[in-house]
């Protein structure tokens, strides 16, 4: 076998490794954004129901006008893909979301924090925090 | 063996010193592009997600006046207030979080409880508990 037979066999094997290597992370970090993704999905669905508590007179069991004493459905918040936990105040509301599959450490599991903020009608801020 | 003309011998070579030049240049290609890549991302974190970087990082905070004590247990960071304004709210938001979920791990809380005090005024210059999140 020629050396130039060689140094092409080398690199083929070195190019198919990078690409193995790239695929696999390529699929963790699928996976950690699916679930980040799904962790987002959630915190905005259980804004939804932290604004209907506070729509409700505090007669009928609401916040009158505030989201404190609001706390999320548990079917909403803890399944076997996702823990959220979240912390109120009159005009805000803190989300702490956790998944399973391990975020970017590569050994805690991906969590996204959000906060949102009535006056603004939106999030105030939203990030990965793995 | 078989016997092949000189032209034939010439083309086969030209071939297989192309595909080495495209192999070598899709190596050198590839791997620059992950260093580069590699780098930018160092370049953009403020705090890396590892929690065993997180001594080194709050090490070189400390080393540049940024940050005057860290106490994970009381989840509690002195800050200088001068250093601190001058950082942006993402990066500060950044710092917040990332450290408040370092010190509920070292705690072994779901409970993330984290304070930015300021070492000049003793103000809270930032917080991640059970006042929301809150960044001056």
């Amino acid at each position: 076998m020629g050396q130039q037979q060689l140094l092409i066999i080398v690199l083929t094997v070195l190019i198919v490794g990078m690409a193995v290597y790239g695929a696999f992370n390529w699929m963790n970090s699928y996976g950690e954004s699916a679930q980040r993704d799904l962790i987002i999905q959630r915190m905005n669905i259980l804004v939804g129901e932290a604004k209907k508590y506070a729509a409700k007179p505090a007669s009928l069991g609401g916040g009158d006008g505030s989201f404190v004493g609001f706390s999320p459905p548990a079917k909403l918040a803890i399944t076997p893909e996702l823990r959220i936990y979240a912390t109120s105040g009159d005009t805000w509301i803190l989300f702490q979301g956790f998944g399973t599959t391990n975020g970017e450490d590569g050994r805690t599991p991906v969590e996204v924090v959000g906060q949102f903020d009535k006056t603004q009608d939106d999030w105030s801020t939203l990030v990965t925090v793995n | 063996m078989t016997v092949t003309n000189v032209a034939d011998e010439d083309k086969r070579e030209r071939r297989q010193r192309r595909v080495l030049i495209a192999l070598f240049s899709i190596c050198i290609f590839g791997f620059s592009y992950l260093v580069y890549d590699y780098f930018n991302i160092v370049n953009r974190t403020t705090m890396p997600e590892d929690f065993a970087k997180t001594d080194q990082t709050v090490r070189n905070w400390q080393s540049s006046g940024l940050v005057y004590r860290f106490d994970a247990l009381q989840g509690k960071l002195v800050v200088n207030e001068d250093k601190w304004n001058v950082m942006t709210k993402q990066e500060k938001i950044g710092i917040v979080t990332q450290l408040a979920r370092y010190c509920a791990d070292q705690k072994k809380t779901d409970n993330w409880a984290f304070e930015v005090v300021g070492n000049r005024t003793s103000s809270v210059v930032g917080q991640l508990g059970a006042r929301g999140l809150v960044i001056q």
